[in-house]
């Protein structure tokens, strides 16, 4: 039967957790691959990286067992990953990006500083880094007309051009047989694939077809929506799970994939019905890949004349996600003025329903802030979504490589630069406490430490940019680049048209209640003095626990509308935003800031000290553009009053906006319209994205005490969703207490 | 200067969108079942939940006035003593306390209003409730005419009891009427609210008359009103310009503020089951032929 099988099918799909390797169809052990990938590192020592990285993804592609399971539209598998993300490495070339990235440190001029600032700002809970080139889109637009084949044969004549100039240098010529080798080695992968289908021709209806369209693959460009979500899987999995760099968009696949759509629907090759089941097996995988922050794609939105572009695909797309209750892939709505009610409303009652990997991002805006990054209105109509929430230029990188936290300002300003907990010398020497006559004064200090780190953010992730061609060359995603073929130069070295590297501040709230604190109580109602106030922080609060009551207590905090501490945090958004703006990476082009964190405010938390604000040593940070938890006594729309007097123009890579409401507040048709209305008011006031939960903190504390009754219960983090189960208890009782005060 | 009680924003179940109320404190009825317990009083009240009370000792740092005073483990009150200052309320740790009732002026009521009016949108907008909003009819039709000349939707929330020129004072200003009935006989009604349904039901035949419109609100208490749904049903039938009826679901979420607040309990057994209001939803719309919402 070739149709109505997912039912029966869906609990036999998993080959990542269960493969089935095709008997002699390669290496199937994990480590047996990765001590491979070291042998060629090791006989090719002396040759440049990324030559060396492309026989080894040629190694893979051609040398790993592979897989084929018949009942699935999309069963494709190769060896070498694995799902499970606590073992390391668990995608094939992890462990060899880290170790280059470790000789880096050794091997750049400015290597050991760089370790040593970047460790500086960990131990102290200041900041983040790691190398991110894992922020990749592919372009959707070249790679589905063009096909695989239509890619190599782009770059082989892009190739002939530059010899045929004459300006052919050898990091030129690295760079392409690079690319070649390796888009090579994918088409014998899809022959690899198309003969393993054949083998199993009869075991399955679905063989013959998915037989067929491979071999489409392996000699062309896809004409049939199949082929088209065949490529888009396959294409994901090699460049994830085999060359380590996480595709995060599957791009706008309602507009992408809807003339194919048609298509398919006009000769009658498909019924609606038919590519809803489609639809099933391909989200699927995503699934069950399991990849911890999911598989990023988005929908609706407007082209560049300003037409919606939602159409039947959109709300297809939308109900076959809704029968799967899966966080994986994730969901993005761009929303314009435009956008149908009726549309958003199926969003919203999905969110209701419990299905909460879905966030609206406010198109408007995001077309608006492009102009941060280029002056061609031809390239801002291209706007693209990743990740959780970012808006970029289509042909574009963006590593978010570094972040660092809003509130270690703080501690520095009252500690003359110096980390308290750890004694390290972080900040600058920005003075006495003694010197700070007025609020102002000591505002200042707080900036210009904040400022320093920033800076020495900027400092890390720039030495990142400069080296990921020998870090993680990225082969397979150049060559979807027309910019960067036509260049010869990696994506991510120079061969993107724009390179708007990430900034990520964090904890925001903790850092305003903190600053609004010390003006409050020191200079406005000279309660305490700020060295005092130092040493009750320093105490931990110990001796000082009516104080730290009292302004714990004070309902004058971010988040509740007020005009003291929003003033504040726009203040600090915008200059911090400003200053992340006017640097430029290493290619020119501006930084792209972005507000968003919450396990940084977890794990910053356990690095910091008590705050001004009346928090406890160590304990978390605040998540996000939220109000510390607890503080938003104002409800929703104080909240989203506050939030929105923040720029987030300026903050293009992520400034969301958490709801959680109480399902009585949007029951029954009323409340999806109460939602949807919501959702426009706030980017009407300028919000860049939101998302949320609809839950009662019952429904929580009872999951707590029977998980097994919500298995299936989801809940919106950062940027992505988990199940409620999976989390940790500290994590479900902040939701807890999130949830008490919707 | 008006009193009220609270000001909830984000209120989406009283009147069309999004909405913010503003609750007045006094009313002149007192249902057996009221949810609100604290609108009743048109004083000030100090409400304590011995219950929450984690015996810190804020509240008696704080206090001004000697209102608290814990002795073994036991939290006493002198609420005679109390002025209403809100320390011991702001600084509680577990929110034990809580001080209903508060003196604002137009201008205030205005701003807090209009802070949420970019969420209005076409449809929300500002609803004022109670207790029972029109006691303080000079103070609503101000506020009422500000909102409208905001270009702001507005709504009243009344039990119909006030005399018809309070009605006269803020009809021209109000969009919506919420209109509450409770029950059709007089001597029910007198029963469950301590007043004569007379002039209620002839102040809704006259919004009616002047065209006004009405949406319905009926709180179904089925072991106190439940034998009156027919009859307030057959009501609404004759009248010509109810946009609703919305019959509201009893529950006993109140009874922990009839406590804090040292009132009698007077709450009827009884919280109906979904399927209940389901039924007596379909037969409310039956009988009047108006789309009557969960």
């Amino acid at each position: 039967m070739l149709w109505n099988t997912f039912e029966q099918d869906k609990e036999k799909l998993d080959r990542y957790h269960n493969p089935n390797w095709e008997a002699g169809s390669g290496l199937t052990d994990y480590d047996d691959i990765q001590r491979e990938i070291y042998r060629i590192k090791e006989e090719h020592i002396d040759e440049p990286h990324p030559q060396v990285f492309a026989k080894m993804i040629e190694f893979v592609l051609t040398k790993a067992a592979i897989e084929v399971r018949p009942i699935d539209w999309f069963g494709l598998n190769i060896a070498g990953w694995v799902p499970d993300r606590a073992k390391f490495p668990y995608r094939v070339m992890q462990g060899l990006i880290q170790t280059w990235e470790e000789e880096m440190y050794t091997h750049a001029e400015d290597g050991p500083e760089i370790l040593a600032l970047r460790e500086l700002h960990v131990a102290c809970g200041a900041g983040w880094s790691y190398p991110d080139n894992d922020h990749s889109k592919p372009y959707w637009d070249d790679i589905l007309p063009l096909g695989i084949p239509g890619l190599l044969a782009r770059v082989r004549y892009y190739r002939d051009e530059k010899i045929k100039s004459g300006d052919y240098p050898d990091e030129v010529r690295d760079f392409y047989e690079g690319v070649i080798r390796v888009y090579e080695a994918l088409i014998a992968l899809l022959y690899r694939f198309a003969a393993c289908a054949e083998k199993h021709i009869t075991e399955n209806e679905k063989m013959p077809i998915m037989h067929a369209a491979l071999l489409k693959l392996a000699e062309g460009a896809p004409t049939t929506l199949y082929e088209v979500m065949l490529l888009t899987y396959f294409y994901t999995l090699i460049q994830e799970y085999v060359t380590g760099i996480q595709t995060r968009t599957l791009g706008n696949i309602d507009t992408l994939w809807r003339p194919y759509y048609e298509k398919a629907l006009a000769d009658g090759s498909l019924t609606r019905e038919n590519v809803k089941e489609l639809f099933k097996y391909f989200y699927m995988q995503y699934e069950m890949a399991g990849h911890p922050h999911a598989q990023p794609v988005f929908f609706g939105g407007t082209d560049g004349e300003g037409n919606d572009l939602v159409n039947d695909l959109s709300y297809l797309c939308l109900e076959a996600y809704e029968e799967l209750n899966i966080i994986s892939p994730k969901l993005q709505i761009a929303v314009s003025e435009k956008t149908p009610h009726e549309f958003l409303k199926k969003c919203c009652d999905m969110i209701r329903a419990g299905h909460t990997a879905i966030a609206f991002v406010n198109e408007e805006l995001g077309r608006a802030s492009m102009s941060l990054f280029t002056d061609d209105p031809e390239d801002v109509k291209r706007l693209s979504l990743s990740g959780c929430y970012n808006f970029s230029l289509k042909e574009n990188v963006q590593p978010e490589s570094v972040g660092i936290s809003f509130v270690k300002g703080v501690e520095l300003a009252f500690h003359n630069g110096i980390d308290p907990l750890t004694g390290n010398k972080l900040g600058i020497e920005t003075g006495e406490l003694s010197t700070f006559d007025t609020f102002d004064k000591f505002y200042r200090a707080y900036m210009a430490q904040t400022f320093k780190l920033v800076e020495d953010a900027i400092r890390i992730s720039d030495f990142y940019d400069r080296h990921f061609i020998e870090m993680s060359p990225s082969p397979m995603l150049s060559a979807n680049f027309e910019y960067a073929i036509r260049q010869g130069k990696d994506v991510y070295f120079n061969g993107s048209k724009y390179h708007n590297t990430v900034i990520t501040v964090s904890c925001l709230a903790t850092a305003v209640d903190s600053l609004y604190a010390v003006k409050k109580y020191v200079y406005d109602l000279g309660i305490v003095s700020l060295e005092e106030l130092r040493t009750a922080l320093q105490n931990n609060w110990v001796g000082y626990e009516n104080l730290q009551k009292m302004i714990s207590s004070d309902p004058e905090k971010y988040g509740n509308n007020l005009e003291g501490p929003d003033a504040i945090a726009a203040d600090i958004m915008k200059k911090v935003g400003e200053l992340i703006i006017s640097h430029r990476t290493w290619l020119g082009h501006p930084y792209s800031p972005d507000a968003e964190g919450i396990v940084h405010g977890i794990n910053y938390g356990k690095k910091t000290g008590a705050t001004p604000d009346g928090r406890f040593a160590f304990d978390q940070l605040s998540k996000n553009l939220q109000s510390v938890f607890g503080c938003d006594r104002r409800g929703v729309l104080a909240y989203i009053n506050s939030v929105t007097k923040i720029d987030a123009f300026l903050y293009p890579n992520g400034a969301p906006i958490d709801f959680v409401l109480h399902p009585t507040a949007v029951a029954g048709d009323e409340g999806l319209d109460v939602m949807v209305s919501l959702i426009r008011s706030t980017f009407r006031k300028g919000g860049a994205a939101i998302q949320g939960n609809v839950y009662s903190a019952e429904l929580l504390r009872d999951a707590q005490k029977n998980p097994e009754k919500y298995k299936g219960l989801q809940v919106r983090l950062c940027g992505w969703s988990q199940y409620f189960n999976k989390l940790s208890r500290d994590e479900q009782d902040m939701l807890i207490r999130q949830a008490e005060t919707a | 200067m008006a009193k009220i009680f609270d000001i909830k924003h984000f209120s989406v179940h009283d009147g069309p969108g999004i909405r913010t109320t503003v609750f007045f404190k006094g009313c002149p009825l007192k249902c057996l079942w009221c949810h609100n317990p604290e609108s009743i009083s048109a004083k000030t009240q100090l409400a304590f939940s011995a219950e929450k009370c984690a015996h810190c000792g804020a509240c008696v740092a704080v206090c001004p006035s000697g209102v608290h005073i814990l002795r073994e483990e036991k939290h006493i009150l002198h609420k005679e003593n109390c002025t209403f200052c809100r320390a011991c309320e702001n600084i509680c740790p577990v929110g034990a306390l809580t001080v209903y009732g508060k003196e604002v002026g137009l201008g205030e009521v205005l701003r807090e209003a209009l802070e949420d009016r970019d969420f209005y949108g076409a449809s929300g907008g500002v609803t004022l409730s109670g207790g029972e909003c029109l006691l303080q009819a000079d103070f609503c039709a101000e506020l009422l005419s500000a909102l409208k000349a905001e270009g702001i939707h507005t709504a009243v929330d009344t039990c119909g009891y006030v005399p018809r020129e309070t009605l006269d004072k803020v009809s021209s200003y109000t969009d919506l009427f919420l209109y509450d009935l409770k029950a059709f006989d007089e001597d029910v009604h007198i029963r469950l609210t301590g007043r004569s349904n007379d002039i209620i039901l002839e102040n809704l035949r006259y919004l009616d008359a002047i065209g006004k419109k009405v949406e319905i609100r009926i709180p179904y208490v089925p072991r106190a009103n439940g034998n009156q749904i027919d009859k307030i049903a057959h009501f609404i039938a004759s009248l010509h310009n109810i946009t609703a009826v919305r019959v509201l679901a009893y529950h006993n979420f109140a009874l922990s503020k009839y406590d804090a607040l040292g009132m009698e309990n007077t709450s009827p057994e009884g919280i109906p089951t979904n399927e209940e209001m389901r039924l007596v939803r379909a037969r409310m719309h039956e009988l009047t032929g108006l789309p009557v919402p969960d």
